[in-house]
């Protein structure tokens, strides 16, 4: 795939094709955006221009048709299932000792994941590698990455892709005609079409349905019923921290329907029972709502139990409404 | 020849090529003229600072044909050996890779052979804060007396982390952050060498973005010019994902006219065009920084805010900020802090004008209303919690006289348990509610527990307990006092006991007899008072 025909990213993708027309290509880039915006289809296109013969990721000459088949001997990803290690380092040190005269390409997966040694033990190799090797590392969280790592590479942002990108590529990929799922999904997926291709698969959009049932119904129940459903929340730490995100949305739409600043909610298709609901909270129930949300997910964050966090938040918000 | 990066090919070649960071320059450059060279030191401070360029300045100066000078020529083959990382007597190690006690125990093999040429054998140990505890204390004796013509440098991000040990056999050398000013004229430099055109507002953009470090710079610098022929603000913004100047006005301009609308449609335009809110939060705080401090006017930009409002909104961004961290999608906690500033209905100053209005009507009321006696003790105890606010260092003159101190002391002897509570010492202030003080000798009050609270007095003598008393009441004293404890027949003391104190002994007194033996026992042990006593 040619760097012009990634859709999206055009930032991204004129930096590196400007990179190997003008022969400025660096020795270490960090690339680092969401899940699923085009990091590694962008790095594996540009390894695909810097390893072709002619340059233009032709597709056709025999470094093209060896990345294909994926093994070509100048390219190599480093990619693990849980940190990734000094021994890892060590043996790229090894790996990468001999002298080439060709571009020799090191992709390395979620490079968030080195340990802190790793990282150490990998600066100086970062920095001044041999000749001719180049060092990809992805990540989606530039935070944790060392600074002294970052320093070291060209950093290049891979922002969220714009709604109708996704939506377009969406419709490629799943071949659907509902039309207002695909929205949904789209709109979801908070511009990564990875995320939407998971969303269209997963339970989500049920699951969202269910979460948004409940908030309507909170205001009403009596403190029983809440304490039930807190009990019959499931307990997966992922599943409720997305849970409580939805919460945080709900919450945030409510407040927007209270201050009537209605262009931009997130639950556009709920516009009745929002209306509704908002009558149950005032401005300040609802600041404390939203702030305690956000409070319960740095928790849920730090592994406090689940089931506590339920039922506390789920007592609160039923407090805050109006009797 | 593949394309060697900015920070790369700009690396100082000599000590004048180096920019800013003179303290350690001219002290470098003295030590190499005078042939005063220690025999290890430390390189510490942020990253892309200059530490490993300057070690290798450092092993050129020593090892050139015509060292050791400060200005070594770059051409003989020690140097050109240094540059390429090919010398025989400058051994570069990773201090990270290689961290281990047997790496140290084999560098201490290698260190005992003399120079092959040259004139000292320099080792360059990077990243040295990633060592183990072992291969540091193995490294001790080596780094204090190295044999002659052997010369340590050690640099390293995290200074920290490093043994004082260590520390104490270097000369160490902090290197500092690059100003903003430092930043953009090197920079100017090299993209003058590079022959490209380069807008000032970019490049202080990219010196402010660096944060310090002369590499990022470098490396930003690098990207933009890969992205296009002319380096402008635009590239770089656009180039780093943040949003300019401008668009931060606009939003706090839309913000202050309350304009909703507005606010969120430009969080989300910033949002879907992908800018870092984060970064853009971490923007407006220091922009309001810059309100508060005047730097920026902000009637220059039609903005209303007084400097409490300002001061208010950088605390809900901070809270913003923070909250950023564990929201997956970082446009929410910015419109909720949004909300909540616009929420907030009146601003401070208004509020502010409230407080003073009611202030007044309450000492009006005060005025009107005279006090009458059954509210007087309240009223008198109200004043002296009052009092105890106002001056929270409450203090009473101790004179020479013993006696006197001692009736200074229980007469306020309520007072300081309630300093001890605001200490928060409450243990301490529970154990001594049940002595009191007997007897003042010099600096040593004596406290008598009665033979029943051994235990309350058995706790207040234990050291933990008793430092922290004694360092309330001599502050209160404002004089060091000590605490001793007595187990003492009260009744003796009975006299000299404050009021109050005696009133709540005669009740107990009265009342005693008429209480179950049991019931007498639970309130030896515990004291208190009987309020209901309920069958089961």
């Amino acid at each position: 795939m040619r760097l012009s025909e990634i859709i999206g990213q055009p930032i991204a993708t004129t930096t590196l094709a400007r990179a190997i027309e003008t022969n400025r290509i660096s020795h270490a880039y960090l690339f680092h955006g969401e899940a699923g915006v085009g990091k590694e289809t962008t790095a594996r296109s540009f390894v695909n221009h810097l390893l072709c013969e002619t340059r233009q990721a032709c597709g056709s000459c025999s470094s093209c048709q060896s990345l294909k088949r994926n093994n070509n001997p100048y390219f190599h990803v480093l990619e693990t299932d849980t940190s990734i290690k000094i021994q890892e380092i060590r043996s790229l040190k090894r790996d990468t000792q001999f002298k080439q005269e060709q571009y020799n390409v090191w992709l390395i997966k979620d490079a968030d994941k080195m340990t802190l040694q790793a990282a150490n033990s990998f600066l100086k190799l970062l920095e001044e590698p041999p000749e001719y090797v180049v060092w990809i590392l992805l990540t989606t969280n530039l935070a944790s990455i060392l600074p002294t790592i970052v320093s070291r590479c060209q950093v290049i942002s891979f922002p969220r892709l714009s709604d109708d990108i996704v939506r377009k590529l969406l419709q490629e990929k799943v071949n659907n005609a509902d039309q207002s799922k695909i929205d949904l999904v789209a709109r979801m997926a908070r511009g990564s079409i990875g995320k939407a291709l998971d969303l269209w698969d997963d339970q989500f959009i049920e699951r969202r349905n269910w979460v948004v049932k409940q908030l309507v119904k909170l205001p009403t129940m009596d403190i029983p019923q809440v304490l039930g459903l807190s009990l019959t929340w499931e307990e997966k730490r992922d599943l409720v921290i997305r849970d409580l995100e939805q919460m945080l949305e709900w919450y945030r739409d409510l407040w927007c329907v209270k201050t009537k600043a209605t262009d931009s909610l997130h639950h556009i298709d709920y516009l009745h029972e929002l209306s509704v609901t908002c009558e149950k909270y005032t401005k300040e129930s609802l600041e404390q709502i939203t702030s305690l949300i956000i409070e319960m997910l740095t928790y849920l964050n730090r592994n406090v139990r689940v089931r506590f966090v339920l039922g506390h938040l789920l007592l609160q918000m039923r407090k805050g409404a109006l009797a | 020849m593949a394309y060697l990066s900015l920070y790369r090919r700009w690396r100082s070649q000599s000590f004048a090529d180096v920019v800013g960071q003179t303290h350690i320059v001219q002290t470098l450059q003295n030590s190499l003229n005078s042939g005063r060279i220690a025999h290890a030191y430390l390189f510490t401070g942020p990253r892309g600072t200059g530490k490993t360029t300057i070690a290798r300045l450092l092993a050129k100066g020593l090892n050139c044909v015509n060292g050791p000078t400060a200005d070594f020529c770059g051409q003989c083959h020690e140097c050109v050996g240094i540059t390429n990382g090919n010398s025989l007597n400058v051994i570069e190690i990773d201090g990270a890779s290689n961290r281990g006690i047997d790496e140290i125990r084999e560098l201490r093999e290698q260190v005992r052979f003399a120079p092959t040429d040259g004139r000292y054998r320099v080792y360059i140990i990077d990243e040295v804060h990633m060592l183990t505890t072992e291969a540091f204390n193995a490294l001790l004796k080596t780094l204090e007396e190295p044999p002659a013509r052997v010369v340590f440098i050690l640099a390293t991000t995290d200074p920290q982390k490093i043994p004082a040990t260590i520390l104490s056999r270097c000369q160490r050398y902090d290197f500092r952050r690059f100003s903003t000013e430092q930043i953009c004229e090197h920079l100017r430099y090299v993209l003058s060498k590079e022959g490209v055109q380069a807008e000032q507002e970019a490049l202080e953009l990219v010196a402010e973005h660096a944060q310090g470090g002369m590499r990022d710079a470098l490396g930003i610098i690098d990207q933009c010019m890969a992205y296009s022929d002319r380096i402008s603000s635009q590239v770089v913004s656009e180039i780093l994902g943040v949003a300019p100047r401008s668009r931060i006005v606009s939003f706090l301009q839309a913000l202050d006219k309350q304009k909703l609308e507005s606010v969120f449609k430009e969080i989300n335009d910033l949002y879907m065009e992908g800018k870092n809110l984060h970064q853009f939060v971490k923007d407006i705080i220091s922009f309001l920084r810059d309100l508060v401090l005047q730097t920026v006017n902000a009637a220059d930009l039609n903005l209303s805010w007084s400097k409490a409002d300002l001061v208010q909104m950088l605390e809900v961004f901070s809270q913003c900020e923070r909250d950023m961290r564990y929201v997956s999608t970082t446009s929410i906690p910015l419109e909720l802090a949004v909300l909540k500033l616009t929420q907030i209905p009146t601003t401070m100053s208004a509020l502010q004008q409230k407080v003073n209005q009611l202030e007044n009507q309450i000492a009006e009321l005060a005025k009107a209303r005279p006090v009458t006696a059954a509210t007087a003790t309240s009223a008198a105890t109200d004043t002296t919690r009052e009092a105890a606010n106002e001056e929270p260092e409450f203090r009473l003159n101790v004179t020479r006289d013993d006696a006197a101190n001692l009736k200074l002391i229980q007469d306020n002897w309520h007072r300081y348990l309630k300093s001890l509570h605001e200490e928060r010492l409450v243990q301490q202030e529970a154990f001594l509610r049940e002595g009191f003080p007997v007897q003042v000798e010099k600096n040593v009050l004596i406290i008598a527990f009665p033979k029943e609270r051994g235990f309350h007095k058995a706790s207040i003598e234990q050291e933990k307990h008793r430092e922290p008393a004694e360092r309330v009441l001599s502050k209160m004293l404002g004089k060091q006092f000590k605490i001793q404890c007595i187990t003492g027949d009260s009744e003796q003391y009975k006299s000299n006991n404050p009021p109050e104190m005696s009133v709540s002994e005669e009740t107990k007194s009265e009342s005693e007899p008429e209480y179950d033996e049991s019931v007498n026992a639970a309130l030896r042990m515990f004291g208190g008072k009987i309020i209901e006593i309920r069958d089961k």
